[in-house]
């Protein structure tokens, strides 16, 4: 995977830019009430792209509309068969600073791995163990 | 930076006509040398579940081994004059401009220098890395600076000079606050320094907007507007500077001036005259945007040529690129033998592996009736994107947005410029698309989207009508309706998004003489662009967001031809009235099928399922069916024909698309599950007076399905049944 070295044109590029916008706080508040919600979990790893209840299309819509900076992405490293997950910086200007630990074999499978991180960003420790059962 | 080895390589053209010639520029990293030859592209690697990726290997006997070198990028706008023996030698002398400054960040940003790679000569007014005004002048000893205290306000006017009096070795430094439509406080800032030893003679070479570096290469490129910079003959006293920022930018001076740059004059050319009678014209490099906003713009202004004193500012950018100025490695002479089509030349060294397409026209003698349009527009517009603004992540309705490796070298080298959706560095809108760079995401490889349907879109055509011709957009935009002459059937690209006004008019007149479209995509016709008069493969566009505030409200008019941009709905040709559906929304995680209607067992429209007796329509294929990514619909209020049939339409959407209305995105998808018109694409024909028709699919993913089961499916069989009868001279009859 490459790192980045900006060229000497854009060395030193400092612009103000925080990762977390004022509206970080407010998701957090607004998502807390999901924090022991497995079956939400349950129902975004059943089918990541579909149609999904008012209450998970929530903490999507706020997952979608956080700040880029520092979120996980996908990259797609052998066309349509194996994707990684990697991670913009925190700084500007963006570049993937950290490579999710395992490969996965569909995009769905990267979605749900970067979902399970969001959460635990956005709303706190996911609510089931690895097994699938509730904490 | 990646231990890997990279190719990185662009064309001069992206059309040639057979027996022409194209020319490549390639660089490479960490390889001495590289492999060449041409492929036809019928498709793509879109991985196991597709067919196999195998590009025609054409023979060429440029097809060769060549040496390889890494070439530099030279991004950044600037404008640079020859320059002559009197600006070597400027002795007393006033260097002066308005400027406003839109990113500061911690580098220096040059207004206008004379300085020598170096610095052992010549001056410069330049914004130090903390936004400071400075003179600079060069000597044997290294340059010495002579700052302001206090940063330009950024995004506001403000006029920068220095004077600087030979005779009595006194040099001065002002700024002085321009009105800038708002109440900020507008003061005058100086600084008197005597016993100022002239600066050392340069050799006579001058930059707007940019300074040499050590090397000799233009660095420390400004970001923000520059308007009317100027050097006189003569040092100014402060009382004069004051007069001087006082009056209007097209004001006549009674200063005698060694350099006047008009920077409003003709914006679509490359050359800036210089009014003071000294023959100092410069020459714009990398396109900064021309035609903007100047200090005096006086709101509602918004056509340039209407009120040119108001418009004499241009805005430079560090990641402006129109090409990186790399030394051309390859010439081919496309063989007269060759079948119209996308060609690319491969580029091949190591693991790497790179992909410069272009598209050959048919030959004089040869017939085709069907010809494919390919969206180099919308290609230009969506070159190196890189999806970091919020909400366009927000718009792939997936959790995490996806890259390809290729896609990540955008970041890594950024001189190579982003898309018309991602922003400058300094926040302000991309208004030039250039296809003259490599293109990272113009490979036949990567997601399925845009041109690699496009690919897809190709390798159905050459089952279906072998001797169909390919043209371009900017083909279409410089021949008019000629192009088209012998042509029945125009096939579109996937998401042929982005039109000028030429390209719409000979569409126009391809209709009204009896032409049929298949519009096998969708969010088309869409935004108005204009090609640059001159140089190939640019396009420009002002979208005219709200919001902005007073920056940008005034630029609604491209410099390259002075025609107003933004949507064709906003200009009144909303794409409903052209193709019958128009852009509804769009997610790009799962697509979906199409359901048969009513209508499409109306005779009229029964060719369209010849041989089809299934109901549901493109379950199948990568993206997840043959209704996704973007959408449109059907909509007699915009514009659909009354006597169109819609006769399919898409359905059980995902909840990622996002509604929107009137163009505006309410930014939410929650309200996906709330009772109103349901998420589809709807599938149409109608016939045209002339005796021509239109077939729309409403759909970008529709072509992505086409290679599936070896083009052997319902998306291929609707597709070649539309096709078939299209090219059937039998007049289509309008319906009572």
């Amino acid at each position: 995977m490459t790192t980045y070295r900006p060229s000497p044109e854009f060395e030193n590029f400092q612009p103000d830019y925080s990762p977390e916008s004022a509206g970080t706080a407010a998701a957090r508040s607004a998502l807390a009430g999901f924090a022991g919600r497995s079956d939400l979990v349950r129902e975004f790893e059943a089918a990541p792209f579909g149609r999904h209840s008012a209450e998970l299309s929530l903490i999507l819509d706020v997952m979608r509309s956080q700040p880029v900076a520092g979120k996980w992405i996908a990259i797609m490293t052998k066309p349509y068969s194996e994707w990684r997950a990697a991670r913009w910086s925190l700084d500007l200007p963006m570049r993937v600073v950290e490579i999710g630990p395992l490969p996965f074999q569909s995009r769905e499978d990267v979605d749900r791995w970067v979902f399970k991180q969001r959460w635990q960003h956005l709303i706190g420790p996911l609510p089931m163990q690895e097994g699938g059962n509730d904490v | 930076m990646s231990d890997r080895a990279a190719i990185l390589a662009y064309a001069d053209r992206d059309s040639v006509k057979p027996g022409e010639s194209i020319a490549f520029a390639v660089s490479c990293l960490k390889l001495d040398s590289f492999e060449c030859d041409f492929v036809r592209l019928l498709g793509g690697d879109f991985g196991p579940e597709m067919l196999p990726f195998r590009p025609l290997v054409m023979t060429a006997p440029e097809a060769r081994r060549y040496p390889g070198r890494e070439q530099p990028i030279r991004a950044g706008s600037r404008i640079e004059v020859k320059g002559s023996q009197r600006l070597a030698d400027l002795r007393s002398v006033t260097i002066c401009a308005n400027v406003m400054p839109t990113l500061i960040a911690g580098q220096p940003h040059s207004v206008l220098s004379t300085l020598t790679a170096g610095g052992d000569g010549g001056m410069a007014l330049r914004l130090e890395a903390d936004g400071c005004l400075a003179a600079i002048l060069g000597g044997p000893a290294g340059p010495r600076t002579y700052r302001l205290d206090g940063p330009l306000p950024l995004w506001l006017w403000s006029f920068v000079a220095l004077s600087y009096d030979a005779e009595r070795h006194h040099l001065l430094v002002v700024t002085r606050g321009l009105k800038s439509g708002t109440h900020d406080y507008i003061g005058v800032s100086r600084l008197t320094v005597d016993n100022v030893e002239p600066p050392a003679l340069s050799d006579g070479r001058l930059l707007i907007a940019a300074e040499r570096d050590h090397s000799g290469i233009p660095h420390h490129h400004f970001n923000g507007k520059i308007e009317r910079p100027r050097i006189l003959a003569g040092a100014l006293s402060l009382e004069s500077l004051n007069d001087l920022a006082l009056r209007k930018p097209t004001e006549p001076l009674s200063w005698s001036c060694l350099g006047d740059w008009d920077l409003l004059s003709d914006p679509a050319s490359e050359i800036v005259p210089d009014r003071s009678g000294c023959g100092h014209d410069g020459v714009c490099i990398n396109q900064p945007t021309r035609a903007v906003q100047g200090s005096n713009w006086e709101s509602p202004t918004m056509d340039w040529r209407s009120a040119p004193e108001q418009y004499g500012a241009a805005h430079f950018h560090h990641d402006d690129i129109e090409n990186p100025g790399w030394q051309e490695d390859l010439r081919l002479t496309v063989p007269t033998d060759w079948p119209s089509g996308c060609y690319a030349a491969r580029l091949r060294g190591a693991e790497a592996e790179f992909f410069v397409p272009f598209f050959v026209r048919k030959a004089a003698d040869a017939i085709g009736d069907v010809a494919f349009l390919a969206p180099t527009a919308t290609y230009a517009a969506y070159a190196n994107l890189t999806m970091q603004r919020q909400t366009n992540e927000y718009n792939l309705g997936c959790v995490a947005s996806s890259y390809t490796p290729l896609d990540l070298l955008a970041f890594e080298h950024p001189g190579l410029g982003k898309s018309l959706y991602d922003p400058h560095d300094d926040g302000s809108e991309r208004c030039i698309g250039s296809l003259r760079r490599p293109a990272l995401n113009l490979q036949p490889g990567g997601w399925l989207w845009n041109f690699q349907i496009d690919l897809c879109l190709l390798g159905w055509l050459a089952h279906a009508a072998p001797d169909h011709q390919t043209m371009t957009d900017e083909d279409l935009d410089r021949e008019g309706l000629a192009a088209l002459d012998g042509c029945q059937v125009l096939v579109t690209g996937s998401h042929p998004e982005y039109w000028s006004l030429p390209m719409l008019q000979a569409l126009d007149g391809f209709l009204a003489r009896g032409g049929r479209l298949m519009y096998l995509g969708a969010n088309g016709f869409y935004w108005a662009i204009d090609f640059h008069p001159a140089r190939n493969g640019l396009i420009e566009i002002r979208r005219r967001r709200p919001g902005n505030g007073r920056f940008g409200a005034g630029e609604a008019y491209s410099s390259f031809i002075g025609r107003p941009c933004g949507t064709w709905s906003d200009l009144g040709r909303p794409e409903q009235s052209l193709v019958g559906v128009g852009y509804l929304t769009e997610a790009f995680d799962r697509s979906s099928y199409y359901r048969r209607l009513e209508a499409g067992e109306d005779p009229r429209a029964r060719f369209i399922f010849d041989g089809i007796t299934e109901d549901i329509i493109g379950d199948f294929g990568i993206t997840g069916g043959a209704a996704g990514l973007e959408i449109d619909v059907a909509d007699v209020g915009l514009g659909t024909p009354r006597h169109a049939l819609v006769v399919a339409s898409s359905e059980q959407h995902g909840s990622s698309f996002i509604r929107t209305l009137g163009g505006l995105n309410y930014f939410t998808r929650l309200w996906n599950d709330a009772p109103r018109e349901p998420i589809r694409a709807d599938m149409t024909f109608f016939e045209t007076p002339a005796g021509g028709a239109v077939f729309s699919v409403g759909s970008i993913a529709w072509g992505s399905c086409l290679p599936h089961a070896e083009n052997n499916n319902h998306v291929a069989h609707i597709s070649a049944n539309v096709l078939r009868r299209f090219r059937d001279p039998t007049p289509f009859r309008m319906p009572e």
